[in-house]
C-alpha cells in the first residue's frame, strides 16, 4: 500500500508547529515555534498577541518543518489542520495557511478537533488499541472520551468550569508561582507533604468534574492565613491541592474503565505531563491490568505531529473540508 | 506580468488579477464576519474566471494594513504562504495609500481614515500623486479633520465606516487595476519578512509600557 504523507498545522493557542507524519504514526519532522516566552511577561496568553505571533512565523515554521523532512508540498498527500476548539484569532491563522495551501496544491484539506488531535498523540507511541477510555486534560480541557474504534468519539463528561491546567495556573498565581505555572506546581508539589485539608471536588459518581470550588478554597485559604500572619509552606500547599486533583481524577477515570468495560487508558494534553497525576495513574492501572499509554512530554503539549496523526485517520474516514471551512472557539468533540 | 492583489483589511474583501497592468477580473464583496470563509472560495473562483492557475502568478501584492487586525492577518497569511510556496516576493501595501487613489482627479487631496474605535481612526493625508502630506498614524478623527482645514486645496474623506461629520466623504470602491499599475513594480520582499501593518500596539503591550 501506498504511504500517505499527512503535513498538519497546528496554532489553536500560543503554539505556531507544522509537522510531516506518515500514515499517522511515523513522525519525520515536527516544527514548533513556542511563544511562552512572550506571553510570560502577561502572566497568560494574551490572544492578539498570540495571533501576531502566528502570522510572523508561519511561513518559517512550514519551510523549517518541509527542510528537516527533505519533502516538498508535491509529496503531500493531505493538509490536516486545527480549526477548533481554541483561540479563533490563534487559530485562523493556521487555517488560512492550510486552505491556501490546499488551494494552490489542489489537496484534500482535512479538519481536525484540537482534542482529538491530543488524543492521536498516543498513536505516535503505539498503534491506539480499541475499545479505550481517553483521558484529556489540559490548560482548556478536561474530559473523559470512550472509543470505541478508531475516529468514533464518545464524550462522557468534562469540567463543568475551570479546566483543570487552568485550575493549575490560577493557583500558581496565588501562590506567586511565575507564569505557566502549572509545571512548576507540579515540582513544589513533590517537595512537600498533604498537610493541608482541601475540600475533594465534586466527590460524585459522574464523569463530570469541577475544579473552580477548589481553586477558591486554596485562594480563601492563602487570604486567611495572610490575613492571621501566617506563613504558607507552598510546598504543602502544592501538594494537598494535586493530591486531591489527583485523587479526583483517577477515581472518575477508573469508573470509566470498569463502566465501560475497557482495558485501554490513554492520556492526553498538557496536564498529561503532570508527574503526580502520572504517577497515580500508572500504580492504579498496574494494579487494575489496565494498558496505560501516556504520550512523552513533547506530544502532550501542543504540536501539530497529533494533528497529523488525527488527520490521517479523519482523511481514511472521508472527513474532507472546502476552502469555506472556518475557526471554531468552540466545538464538542462528538458534533465535529 | 500577471499579479494577484488581495485586500481583506476592512469588512470588505477586493481581489484581482491582472495581466500586464490590464486587470483580467476582480472581486469586491461585503463580508463583515464572513471574511474567513468566504476569501478563500472567493479566490479561487476569480482565478477560474480567469482561466488561470495559482501557478501561474508572478506577483503577489497583499494590503497589511491598518485596518482590521483580523481581516490583515487573513490576507497577509494567504500571501505569504502563497508567496512561499511559488518562491515569489510580495508588495505590501498600505490600505491608506490604496484608498487614496480616485478615479475622481477634482480632488487635491485624499483623506483616507478606518474606523479605530473610541474616536481614534487610521488616516493619512495624500496629494493626487500619492505622496503623504501627512503619514499614516493613529490619530483621533477630530484631529485629522483639523488638519484637513490647513491644507490649501480641495480635500476629501474616503472611507467605508460611518462617521459624523460635515467634511465630504467618498465610500471607497477600490480601483484595483489602478492600484496595481502604480505599485507593482516597486521591488517585493521575502514573504518570511512580511507583517502586518497594524500602526497600534496591543492593550496588553499598552498597558505593560504605561505600567514600565
Amino acid at each position: 500500500m501506498k504511504d500517505t504523507l499527512i503535513l498538519g498545522i497546528e496554532s489553536s493557542c500560543d503554539e505556531t508547529s507544522c509537522s510531516l507524519v506518515q500514515n499517522g504514526c511515523v513522525e519525520l519532522a515536527t516544527v514548533i515555534s513556542s511563544q511562552i516566552d512572550i506571553h510570560k511577561d502577561y502572566g497568560g496568553v494574551v490572544p492578539e498577541i498570540a495571533s501576531r505571533q502566528h502570522v510572523k512565523n508561519i511561513t518559517m515554521v512550514l519551510d523549517e518543518c518541509l527542510t528537516k523532512a527533505n519533502k516538498t508540498m508535491d509529496d503531500v498527500d493531505a493538509i490536516a489542520v486545527t480549526y477548533g476548539p481554541g483561540l479563533i484569532g490563534s487559530l485562523l491563522i493556521g487555517l488560512e495557511a492550510a486552505k491556501t495551501l490546499a488551494f494552490i496544491y489542489h489537496k484534500p484539506l482535512i479538519p481536525v478537533h484540537h482534542i482529538k488531535g491530543h488524543i492521536y498523540a498516543n498513536n505516535l507511541v503505539k498503534r491506539l488499541t480499541f475499545p479505550l477510555i481517553a483521558l484529556v486534560v489540559s490548560g482548556g480541557h478536561t474530559e473523559l472520551i470512550y472509543m470505541k474504534e478508531d475516529y468514533s468519539f464518545q464524550k462522557l463528561g468534562g469540567t463543568l468550569d475551570d479546566a483543570v491546567g487552568e485550575c493549575y495556573d490560577k493557583v500558581a498565581r496565588v501562590l506567586d508561582i511565575p507564569y505557566p505555572g502549572g509545571p512548576l506546581l507540579d515540582q513544589m508539589a513533590h517537595q512537600g507533604k498533604p498537610t493541608y485539608n482541601l475540600p475533594i471536588p465534586l466527590n460524585d459518581d459522574s464523569f463530570q468534574f469541577s475544579f473552580s470550588g477548589l481553586k477558591s478554597a486554596v485562594i480563601n485559604l492563602v487570604h486567611n492565613e495572610l490575613q492571621r500572619g501566617n506563613e504558607i509552606n507552598k510546598e504543602d500547599l502544592a501538594c494537598s491541592f494535586q493530591k486531591v486533583v489527583v485523587e479526583v481524577i483517577t477515581k472518575k477515570t477508573m469508573k470509566a474503565i470498569e463502566d465501560y468495560d475497557v482495558k485501554n487508558l490513554i492520556v492526553a494534553g498538557g496536564v498529561a505531563a503532570n508527574k503526580g497525576l502520572r504517577e497515580s495513574l500508572t500504580k492504579t492501572c498496574e494494579e487494575k491490568g489496565i494498558d496505560l499509554t501516556i504520550p512523552p512530554i513533547k506530544y502532550c503539549t501542543d504540536n501539530a505531529t497529533m494533528i497529523a496523526s488525527a488527520g490521517y485517520y479523519a482523511y481514511l474516514h472521508g472527513k474532507v473540508a472546502d476552502l469555506s471551512l472556518n475557526a471554531k472557539s468552540s466545538v464538542p468533540i462528538e458534533e465535529d | 506580468m500577471k499579479t494577484f492583489y488581495l485586500d481583506t483589511s476592512s469588512s470588505y474583501l477586493f481581489a484581482g488579477i491582472s495581466v500586464d497592468k490590464k486587470i483580467k477580473n476582480e472581486v469586491k464583496l461585503k463580508l463583515d464576519k464572513e471574511l474567513s470563509s468566504f476569501t478563500l472560495p472567493q479566490i479561487k473562483e476569480l482565478f477560474t474566471s480567469c482561466n488561470m492557475d495559482p501557478k501561474d502568478i508572478d506577483k503577489i501584492m497583499v494590503v497589511n494594513g491598518p485596518g482590521s487586525f483580523t481581516g490583515i492577518r487573513i490576507g497577509v497569511t494567504i500571501a505569504k504562504i502563497y508567496a512561499y510556496s511559488m518562491k515569489k516576493k510580495i508588495v505590501p501595501l498600505s490600505s491608506l495609500k490604496a484608498m487614496a487613489i480616485l478615479k475622481d482627479t477634482s480632488y487635491d487631496y485624499i483623506v483616507p481614515m478606518i474606523d479605530a474605535r473610541r474616536g481614534y481612526v487610521f488616516g493619512a493625508i495624500y496629494d493626487k500623486e500619492g505622496t503623504a502630506i501627512l503619514k499614516e498614524q493613529y490619530i483621533k478623527r477630530s484631529a485629522l479633520e483639523v488638519a484637513m482645514d490647513d491644507l490649501p486645496g480641495k480635500s476629501v474623506i474616503v472611507s467605508n465606516d460611518s462617521f459624523d461629520t460635515e467634511k465630504e466623504v467618498l465610500p471607497y470602491n477600490a480601483d484595483i487595476e489602478e492600484i496595481i499599475c502604480r505599485y507593482e513594480d516597486l521591488e517585493g520582499i521575502n514573504p518570511h519578512a512580511v507583517e502586518p501593518n497594524y500602526l497600534k500596539l496591543t492593550e496588553a503591550e499598552e498597558n505593560k509600557q504605561k505600567n514600565a
